[in-house]
């Protein structure tokens, strides 16, 4: 488990809020350990043999819910889990929000002058339906509350909470992720030296800057819908030294020159949207590519870990009651490999990988695969 | 590329509510409301657990020193007021959620908020 690393962005905890903090990741982790599998008892000892007395065989997340939805057990374990969530995402908003001017001000310092990278918004730019008509994780405001002008408030409870959430387990920087894709990069792609890296979905440069890290002569750019969010990456990747050109965009079309790119990474990204945009998301992806570039998709990797069908109904929970509308059927309904190969990448060159300790229960193991723009691209 | 802005008002209060109904699991949602409550008063409480414990290891490096800086020190009228303010605002965040949920529709809550899930994901 990783420290955060300071940074110049990095939000602050008084001892009163880290104590709130730590309290309500400790109860999350009780409810993992201590609740949850009372819900599988009671579908176990109860509600499955019931079922198979009238019958009914659950065969699949769907079946299982409905006969689970209702029952003393479920109903406990969401509403104990959406309130440890909700406290969570206020108590961390709140600890940003008493430090927002001066974070804003920072960023103001770190951006003006001369500097490394660069920041491109778009104000014009619409965001998709998907984004817009919910929060994803149910965090007021999604990534695209903009509190003042020069907000950097999203980046910053973001940065700070998925740490703290996570505890250090998605790597000092919370760029796990990154290092896992770079992994299966050098590990299919050999030892390439990529021109030009895309992140797509880059939030807050977390997942973006162990690119220019691992290929420094590389031009790396990070793209996003959240200019909040963007404002932090850029302002963070400066404090770290970093180069990276940051653009609000549309990762399902980007406005960039076809052809651009060696290398396109999309991390926690692809279940965050729809099944529409996922495969334009993959279109883009292979049309930004030179002949021979590489794509790479880290994610979660709970479609993996959940092998029967009320393993699946509880791994897609967030799905209907976390404000991820499209995570249970892209994660366990659609071949998310096989659209790789659809939007026209080599079906030889796809390979799939678990990072190490994805197979437990309550850790933050990645599922990542790569695929390769054919060399020739036919006509 | 990117300026910063010239704009320097305060920052606007941070959204507090997500988009969508919020679901009810215990009965009508008086039960997730009260849940909500005994846990935000737990989380404080936790908290102030831990901050008490520090103090203590703080005063314990001084024999009595807690003793004798109480009789030394009675609070003034200013450290009074800021006394009640933490006890409104634990009083405040205890009662957030009646105040946001009773100014949404109160009838089928869950159906609707399923139903709304079920339009943004095009089902």
């Amino acid at each position: 488990v990783a420290e955060l690393r300071q940074h110049g962005m990095l939000a602050s905890q008084t001892a009163t809020e880290q104590y709130r903090h730590e309290f309500l990741v400790d109860l999350k982790s009780y409810l993992i350990r201590e609740v949850a599998p009372t819900v599988e008892r009671a579908y176990r000892d109860r509600v499955e043999p019931a079922a198979l007395e009238r019958g009914e065989v659950p065969a699949d997340r769907h079946a299982v819910a409905e006969l689970m939805d209702r029952e003393p057990e479920f109903l406990w374990w969401s509403a104990l889990s959406r309130v440890q969530h909700e406290l969570y995402v206020d108590s961390t908003g709140a600890c940003v929000q008493r430090q927002l001017p001066e974070l804003i001000e920072r960023y103001r310092a770190r951006v003006a002058g001369e500097t490394l990278g660069s920041l491109h918004l778009n104000t014009a730019l619409k965001i998709p339906d998907y984004q817009s008509r919910v929060d994803t994780h149910c965090i007021p405001g999604g990534y695209f509350a903009e509190l003042a002008a020069d907000d950097v408030y999203v980046g910053a409870r973001y940065d700070l909470g998925l740490h703290l959430f996570s505890r250090g387990q998605r790597g000092a920087l919370n760029d796990r992720a990154a290092w896992h894709s770079i992994a299966l990069l050098r590990e299919r792609a050999g030892d390439i030296d990529p021109g030009c890296i895309v992140d797509m979905g880059c939030g807050i440069g977390n997942t973006t800057l162990p690119f220019a890290e691992a290929w420094p002569e590389a031009r790396v750019m990070g793209i996003d819908l959240s200019a909040p969010a963007l404002r932090y990456a850029h302002a963070r990747a400066e404090s770290l030294g970093q180069a990276i050109e940051f653009r609000q965009a549309n990762a399902e079309s980007t406005g960039l020159p076809s052809g651009s790119a060696e290398i396109v990474a999309a991390h926690i990204l692809l279940h965050e949207t729809s099944e529409a945009a996922v495969r334009n998301i993959l279109r883009e992806a292979h049309r930004l590519l030179a002949p021979g570039g590489w794509f790479v998709s880290a994610d979660v990797p709970r479609h993996l870990t959940a092998h029967t069908p009320l393993q699946q109904y509880l791994a897609a929970w967030d799905a209907l009651h976390n404000n991820e509308p499209f995570f249970g059927a892209l994660l366990f309904d659609v071949d998310l490999p096989g659209l790789t190969v659809e939007a026209g990448f080599d079906e030889a060159s796809l390979h799939e990988a678990l990072t190490r300790g994805a197979q437990g229960r309550d850790d933050y193991g990645y599922w990542g695969f790569v695929a390769q723009k054919p060399r020739v691209v036919s006509p | 590329m990117s300026e910063p802005s010239d704009d320097r008002d305060p920052p606007a209060p941070r959204p507090r509510v997500p988009t969508g109904l919020r679901p009810a699991y215990l009965g009508d949602g008086t039960g997730d409301r009260l849940l909500y409550m005994l846990l935000a008063l737990t989380t404080e409480f936790s908290a102030l657990r831990e901050e008490v414990e520090d103090l203590r290891r703080f005063l314990n490096q001084d024999g009595d020193g807690l003793a004798r800086f109480l009789a030394a020190h009675p609070r003034d009228e200013a450290e009074q007021a800021a006394a009640r303010q933490r006890r409104e605002a634990l009083l405040d965040t205890m009662f957030r959620i009646l105040r946001e949920d009773f100014a949404l529709e109160g009838d089928e809550r869950m159906r609707a908020y399923l139903q709304h899930m079920g339009k943004v994901a095009g089902r």
